[in-house]
C-alpha cells in the first residue's frame, strides 16, 4: 500500500494521476480461511481490520453480495455522537467516537471528519425531561450534553426560524453534544478497505452467500455461496437488516425485526448550518454537507420492511415537520431519497455474539449503526479473535435475552 | 399511498393505522422448557415474504385486524389466503 501524503500527491501529479496503486487487491477466491466475514460494509470491514491488527489473523475473507460499501454505509446520515442513555451504552458510543477522532490519521485517509456538535431542539416536556436525564448519565460516562436556552439556539441556528410561542410546538430550550461529529461514510469503507488489505485481507465483491454450512456436530464449517462452497470454521454475519435471512439458512432465529429507515438531500445551497440539527418531538434530523446538500432524515417506516424505498406518508411527515422549525426551507427542491434495511431488537440495542451455533458470530441489530463502526468492528474481531465478549460489548451479547436483562435505549430514531 | 383494508371502515389511507406487529403464535403451555418459553416471547417472524401482522384503526373506528403483507412489495392478503 502507498501512503498518502502531500509528497505522493505531488509524485503522482507529474505522471498525470495515471499510476495511483488500486486501494484493494482482487485476489482468487481461495477454498478454505480461518475467518468469513459476510457482508463489505462498515463493520464487516473495520472487524476484517482489527482482526489483521490487533489479533494478526489475516486469513480473513470479506464476502460481499454487491459491491463494497454500497449497503448502509452509503445509506445513513454520518451522524457520529455518543449521547445515549444506558450506563452500558454510553461507554461504547464513546469509544466509538474517540476512534473516529483518529481514524483519518490510522488509515491514512481523509475522512473529510467534522466535529460540529448537535443541538437537540426540545419542544415537550416530556422530552426535556428525558434528555436532561440523558445529560446526567452523561457525564457520569464522558459524554457531553450542555443546555442552552432559545435565545442561544437562534443564535447558532439562525435559519432556526419556526417554533415560536405562537405556533403549535413552541421550542422551549436545546440540548448541544459537543463531540457530534460528521464524516464521508463511503470513506471509512474504502479507508478500512484499503488497510485490511494491505494487511493481507481478502475482500472478495460480488460474492452472495446463499447459506451457512454446519457439519454433523452442529459446528459451522463455511458457506455455499454463487462462486462456490468457502470453509471457515468462525464465520461472522454483518449484514444489516438481512441478518435473520442468513441465520435461517443455518436453523438459528434471532430476536430482530428488520425496518426500512429513509433519507433524502436538497440541492446543495450555501453553508446555512454549521451544526447538526435534530428534532426529536417532531422525528425529523438534518445536517448539511460539505457539498451544500441539507442531508434530512425522518422516522422509519411502520411494520417489518425490506423495500430500500421511501414511503410517500413518511417523506410527507419529515417535509411537513422540517417546514414548522424551517419555513424558508419551503422554496429547496429535493434532489434525491434512499432508504436502508437496518434490524432492531425490541430493546433498540445492538447485539455483538456468539450464537448457539458454535463457530457463527453475528453483529446485528444496528440502529444508528454508522456512528458505531470504528467500536463495532473493534469489539467484534475481539470476540472472533479470542472467543470472549470485548469489555466495552460485553453487554450486548444474546444473553440478555436469554436472561430478560434488557437495556432499553432511548437514544435513537426507534425511541420516538 | 399504502392503503390497507378495515373490516369494518373499507380500504382507508395507511396514515390511519398503527403497525402493532406482527402475530404471536399460540401461548405456549406451561410445561414448556426455558428457552422454549423464551424464544416464544423473544423472538418475531422476520421473512422476507409475507408476514401476518396486527394493524389498529386508532384514527378510525379503533378496530384491531389481522392481515398478511409482503415485506418487499406491501402487497397485501387476508390472513386465511394461501402464502405462497
Amino acid at each position: 500500500m502507498s501512503r498518502f501524503s502531500a509528497f505522493s500527491l505531488a509524485w503522482n501529479a507529474l505522471s498525470h494521476h495515471q499510476k495511483w496503486t488500486r486501494y484493494w487487491q482482487n485476489p482468487p477466491l481461495a477454498k478454505k480461511y480461518d475467518v468469513l466475514i459476510i457482508g463489505a460494509g462498515g463493520h464487516g470491514l473495520a472487524c476484517a481490520y482489527y482482526l489483521a491488527k490487533n489479533h494478526g489473523i489475516s486469513s480473513v475473507a470479506v464476502l460481499e453480495k454487491g459491491w463494497l460499501g454500497g449497503g448502509n454505509i452509503a445509506r445513513n446520515t454520518v451522524t457520529i455522537r455518543s449521547n445515549y442513555l444506558r450506563d452500558e451504552s454510553i461507554p461504547f458510543f464513546v469509544k466509538s467516537v474517540s476512534l473516529f477522532e483518529g481514524l483519518a490519521k490510522e488509515l491514512n485517509f481523509n475522512l473529510m471528519y467534522s466535529k460540529r456538535s448537535m443541538i437537540d431542539v426540545i419542544q415537550t416536556y416530556p422530552k426535556m425531561r428525558e434528555i436532561r436525564r440523558r445529560m446526567m448519565n452523561g457525564y457520569l460516562h464522558g459524554s457531553s450534553y450542555t443546555p442552552i436556552d432559545v435565545g442561544e439556539l437562534r443564535r447558532r441556528v439562525p435559519a432556526l426560524t419556526g417554533g415560536g410561542p405562537d405556533s403549535r410546538l413552541p421550542i422551549i430550550g436545546a440540548m448541544v453534544h459537543e463531540e457530534a461529529a460528521v464524516c464521508r461514510h463511503d470513506g471509512v469503507a474504502w479507508g478500512y478497505a484499503r488497510s485490511a488489505s494491505a494487511r493481507g485481507v481478502e475482500i472478495h465483491q460480488q460474492t452472495e452467500v446463499k447459506s451457512l454450512l454446519r457439519d454433523k456436530d452442529g459446528q459451522i464449517k463455511g458457506v455455499e455461496t454463487n462462486r462456490g462452497t468457502v470453509l471457515a470454521d468462525k464465520v461472522a454475519v454483518v449484514v444489516s437488516g438481512h441478518t435473520t435471512t442468513i441465520t435461517e439458512t443455518a436453523g438459528l432465529s434471532l430476536p430482530v425485526k428488520s425496518f426500512n429507515l429513509a433519507a433524502f438531500v436538497s440541492e446543495p445551497v450555501k453553508p446555512l448550518i454549521d451544526v447538526i440539527v435534530n428534532c426529536p418531538d417532531l422525528g425529523v434530523y438534518l445536517n448539511q454537507s460539505d457539498k451544500g446538500e441539507l442531508v434530512i432524515g425522518g422516522a422509519p417506516d411502520a411494520g417489518q420492511s425490506f423495500r430500500r424505498d421511501m414511503k410517500q406518508s413518511v417523506f410527507e411527515d419529515a417535509v411537513v415537520t422540517m417546514l414548522e422549525l424551517f419555513p424558508a426551507f419551503r422554496r429547496l427542491k429535493l434532489l434525491r431519497q434512499w432508504g436502508g434495511v437496518l434490524d432492531i431488537a425490541h430493546d433498540a440495542s445492538p447485539i455483538i455474539s456468539a450464537t448457539d451455533i458454535s463457530g457463527l458470530f453475528v453483529s446485528c441489530g444496528w440502529w444508528g449503526g454508522f456512528k458505531a463502526v470504528p467500536a463495532g468492528g473493534y469489539t467484534l474481531a475481539h470476540l472472533i479473535a479470542t472467543g470472549q465478549p470485548h469489555q466495552a460489548a460485553a453487554p450486548f451479547t444474546l444473553d440478555r435475552f436469554h436472561h430478560l436483562d434488557f437495556i432499553v435505549e432511548s437514544g435513537t430514531t426507534t425511541a420516538r | 399511498m399504502l392503503t390497507l383494508p378495515c373490516p369494518f371502515c373499507g380500504q382507508r389511507d395507511e396514515t390511519e393505522f398503527l403497525n402493532t406487529g406482527p402475530t404471536k403464535p399460540a401461548r405456549p403451555s406451561s410445561d414448556v422448557t426455558d428457552s422454549e418459553w423464551i424464544n416464544w416471547l423473544t423472538v418475531p417472524v422476520n421473512p422476507v415474504g409475507y408476514v401476518e401482522e396486527k394493524w389498529w384503526h386508532v384514527k378510525g373506528c379503533g378496530k384491531y385486524f389481522t392481515i398478511k403483507r409482503h415485506t418487499v412489495t406491501h402487497q397485501i392478503k387476508m390472513p386465511d389466503e394461501d402464502s405462497a
